[in-house]
């Protein structure tokens, strides 16, 4: 749970510094976090975690997560993909093995007149690691562990709200002359809104864009919306009670399968289930329903 | 974009060449016309008997001064000594050449809170929280800190003196295929120092690798640390370069002034990079200097001031460049060794010295070890969606310039800092026990303006660092220490997703000077 990892790791240089009678070093070396960030152990005791309602996300613990690496591929910046629940990654110099770039300036943006007015052929608009949404009414985050056949199904809910400058040229470099910022807002919430799949939110909502007067570009604030789901079978660990299994098999993000992007689809986590709560802590510090940085949920049976 | 300067630029460039041209004329007729008329025996001792490059070239010549200028009968003495005939290499003992070694064995344990770093911390990028390099601790032993010079010094020529230096450690660059087992017991050479020196009454005159003038490197102005130079925000680089200074000396006091044309950041600007320096000491206020792991010696109160210009040639930001971007880069450094407690002659006993630095520059980030704040290059435009994407291909190093959402090139803004205290316990002429400390950072006006939004949560524009030591001479050659560095790093500093990034450094350090 976390403390195995972090007890390997002190010992083995507190053994060697005290080797080399290092004593400051030695008494460093008990500070180690394990993979959890600063998100603090939950209860581990097993029980039974099945439930005929639906557990309902009530506090959670989550780090700012990127990704290790630029994508090796420029796919991602391409069209709309179902963005990951990272801080979003500069794009990638094609060129070279070890990526070197800080972005693009315009976000790849290509903005042009259109048959009836001006739209948004493509954008990446920039969005951090976003948290689990706190409208619990609307966007209710959700796991329902069944006890009969052992299926489960989870449903995140992550939103955050982030901004993006436009500089004038990258504004008209395809031709978009005479547009104003409410233009580029509009043609920015056509392009996502087109690109979602029924009845799920689009990927960038509540888009405005005003003027900015540093340099007469446009600041688009909004809102990045991200549903995850997450569907399979589960079981206790029969060699630890404690631990939680689940096979993924279908995970989706804003409703596209996203198996590929996991980090695994056998998931393991520690639990504790008792007293009207479901306590989840990633397996050794791992994420939770593979989204990176996710790393605890603390759970009760949803009214 | 940019087209005037760039046309400007070639004239100029012209006009520096020739100004270079001129400057290395007239100091050579300046050398030629002090130098004194050279007798026989002179030409001959002169001649360098150890390269054996030089040596074919003039053979010839060799083989003719040799068959008319049998060796005297008579011993001269040893600054005018014949040298002996025969091919390289050059033999222990030979009249009038002088040959040391020097150097030390080293081993250092190191212990990270993160695993961000090799053997190295200097301004290399902290692994962010909350990932699993930035969250686990590491281990590591390495001798690669271990030294291996020698000091060759010819005869005198009347009253010019020639000397050379070679100094080596082993952190040479490895193939990235090396394993970690490899990594660390394979160590590869790195060429630290090598120049030529020639000391005249008029000038003296130094060509070669070593430090760099800008930051005085190398003379008394290092932080007393087992950390490996330079530390955050320390002006710390060795580049190759031609130097010429002037020391002049009194009873009290001496002063230094150097100009040196150096290797330059950019090799495609086309010039190299001037640097000039002076430094002022006093002989009369001594203190105990430790340099680096060094033990503490006695040094004078100093202070010195250094600058570099550069002309940065950037290619231009497009997939297929045309014209170069001209930049202009600058830098100013004051340093400063001041005895708190002075020392008086060997006994360093109760010696409190402090070494402090000060700069401030732009498009010099080269010249902080390791430095780039995670300053990239933005990706190039993609406007049409054509795959591959449009790459852009530098003719820079990382971190130096960078370009702003219009394309224009700028220089990245960097200010640095440093203050280091040591102290010699009273115990053995202050020989035996000593403790250190420093403190040092490094921020940037506009490393995170001129990153786009992208790229700036893996940008840190502030940096600070802290280290304290324990320093033991079991013998005078025999030293130990135990210090803690910690070194935080604010990622994207003065925006919503800011972060700190903090590594914590054990270190244990043994040393055989010889």
């Amino acid at each position: 749970m976390g403390s195995g990892e972090r007890v390997g790791s002190g010992g083995f240089s507190l053994g060697l510094l005290a080797l080399l009678g290092l004593n400051l070093a030695g008494a460093l070396s008990g500070c180690g976090k394990g993979a959890k960030g600063d998100c603090p152990q939950l209860e581990i005791c097993g029980g039974d975690p099945s439930s005929m309602t639906a557990w309902q996300v009530s506090e959670v613990c989550q780090v700012p997560a990127f990704r290790p690496s630029q994508p090796s591929d420029v796919m991602d910046f391409q069209s709309t993909p179902p963005l990951a629940p990272t801080i979003a990654t500069p794009q990638p110099n094609p060129v070279v093995a070890q990526q070197t770039t800080s972005g693009d300036w315009c976000s790849g943006l290509v903005f042009m007149p259109g048959t009836t007015g001006f739209v948004v052929e493509n954008v990446n608009l920039w969005h951090e690691s976003p948290h689990i949404s706190g409208d619990t009414v609307n966007k209710p985050s959700t796991i329902l562990l069944a006890g009969n056949d052992h299926s489960y199904a989870t449903t995140l809910h992550f939103e955050d709200q982030n901004s993006t400058h436009f500089v004038p040229h990258c504004l008209v470099q395809n031709g978009a002359v005479g547009a104003k910022c409410s233009d580029l807002a509009s043609a920015l919430t056509a392009f996502y809104t087109t690109a979602a799949l029924p009845g799920i939110d689009p990927t960038f909502t509540n888009i405005m864009c005003a003027d900015a007067p540093s340099d007469g570009g446009c600041d688009c604030s909004y809102t990045f919306n991200l549903e995850v789901q997450d569907q399979g079978s589960w079981a206790i660990d029969p060699n630890d009670s404690t631990v939680l299994v689940q096979d993924s098999t279908v995970l989706q993000w804003n409703g596209t399968q996203m198996n590929a992007a996991a980090s695994a689809t056998t998931l393991r986590s520690s639990f504790c289930a008792g007293n009207g709560t479901l306590q989840l802590s990633g397996l050794r510090g791992g994420s939770l329903s593979s989204v990176q940085g996710l790393r605890t949920l603390i759970m009760t049976p949803m009214r | 974009m940019g087209d005037d300067f760039r046309r400007r630029g070639s004239r100029w460039r012209r006009g520096t060449s020739a100004t270079v041209a001129i400057t290395l004329t007239f100091f050579a007729a300046r050398a030629w016309a002090a130098k004194p008329k050279p007798k026989a025996d002179d030409e001959e001792a002169a001649r360098p008997k150890h390269d054996e490059s030089d040596e074919a070239a003039d053979s010839k010549a060799d083989d003719a001064a040799t068959a008319a200028a049998p060796p005297a009968p008579t011993p001269l003495p040893p600054a005018v000594a014949p040298a002996p005939k025969g091919p390289a290499p050059l033999a222990s003992g030979e009249p009038g050449w002088t040959l040391g070694f020097y150097g030390w064995l080293e081993l250092d344990a190191l212990w990270d809170s993160t695993q961000s770093f090799s053997e190295t911390v200097l301004n290399q990028n902290i692994s962010r929280p909350g990932t699993y390099a930035g969250d686990n601790a590491r281990f590591q032993a390495t001798v690669k800190d271990s030294r291996l010079g020698y000091k060759v010094a010819a005869p005198n020529y009347g009253s010019i003196k020639a000397s050379a230096q070679f100094e080596a450690d082993f952190f040479g660059v490895q193939p990235t295929t090396v394993t970690q087992d490899q990594q660390y017991t394979y160590s590869s050479i790195r060429l630290r120092h090598y120049f030529a020196k020639l000391e005249t009454p008029v000038f003296d005159l130094l060509a070669g690798q070593t430090f760099d003038l800008f930051g005085w490197g190398g003379q008394g102005f290092f932080p007393s640390t087992p950390a490996f130079l330079g530390v955050l925000g320390e002006v710390f680089h060795r580049n190759v370069q031609l130097r010429l200074s002037k020391k002049l000396s009194g009873d009290h006091a001496a002063l230094e002034i150097a100009v040196a044309g150096v290797r330059p950041a950019t090799r495609d600007g086309g010039v190299p990079d001037l640097q000039a320096g002076l430094k002022l000491s006093f002989k009369d206020w001594q203190g105990a200097s430790a340099q680096g792991p060094r033990p503490a010696n006695a040094a004078p109160l100093a202070i010195g001031v250094s600058g570099v210009g550069r002309r940065l040639y950037v290619t231009d930001f497009e997939a297929i460049s045309a014209d170069a971007q001209k930049v202009w880069g600058w830098g100013a450094v004051a340093d400063a060794f001041i005895p708190i407690i002075p020392v008086s002659g060997d006994d360093l006993s109760n010696g409190l010295s402090v070494t402090g630095e000060y700069s401030r520059g732009t498009g010099v980030t080269d010249l902080y070890l390791t430095l780039n704040g995670g300053v990239l290059f933005p990706a190039l435009p993609n406007p049409k969606n054509v795959l591959p994407a449009p790459a852009y291909t530098p003719n820079i190093d990382n971190g130096i310039v960078t370009f702003d959402a219009n394309g224009i090139a700028h220089t990245i803004n960097w200010e640095g800092w440093m203050v280091n205290a040591h102290y010699n316990l009273p115990f053995n002429k202050g020989k035996t026990l000593s403790v250190s400390g420093t403190y040092s950072g490094i921020r940037s006006t506009n490393a995170m303006a001129l990153t786009p939004i992208q790229g700036q949560p893996f940008v840190w524009n502030k940096g600070q660092y802290f280290d304290g030591t324990i320093w033991w001479s079991v013998t005078p050659a025999f030293q130990v220490c135990a210090s803690f560095q910690t070194t935080a790093q604010t990622l994207g500093a003065g925006t919503p997703f800011s972060v700190v990034a903090r590594n914590n450094r054990a270190q244990g350090g043994f040393w055989f000077f010889f």
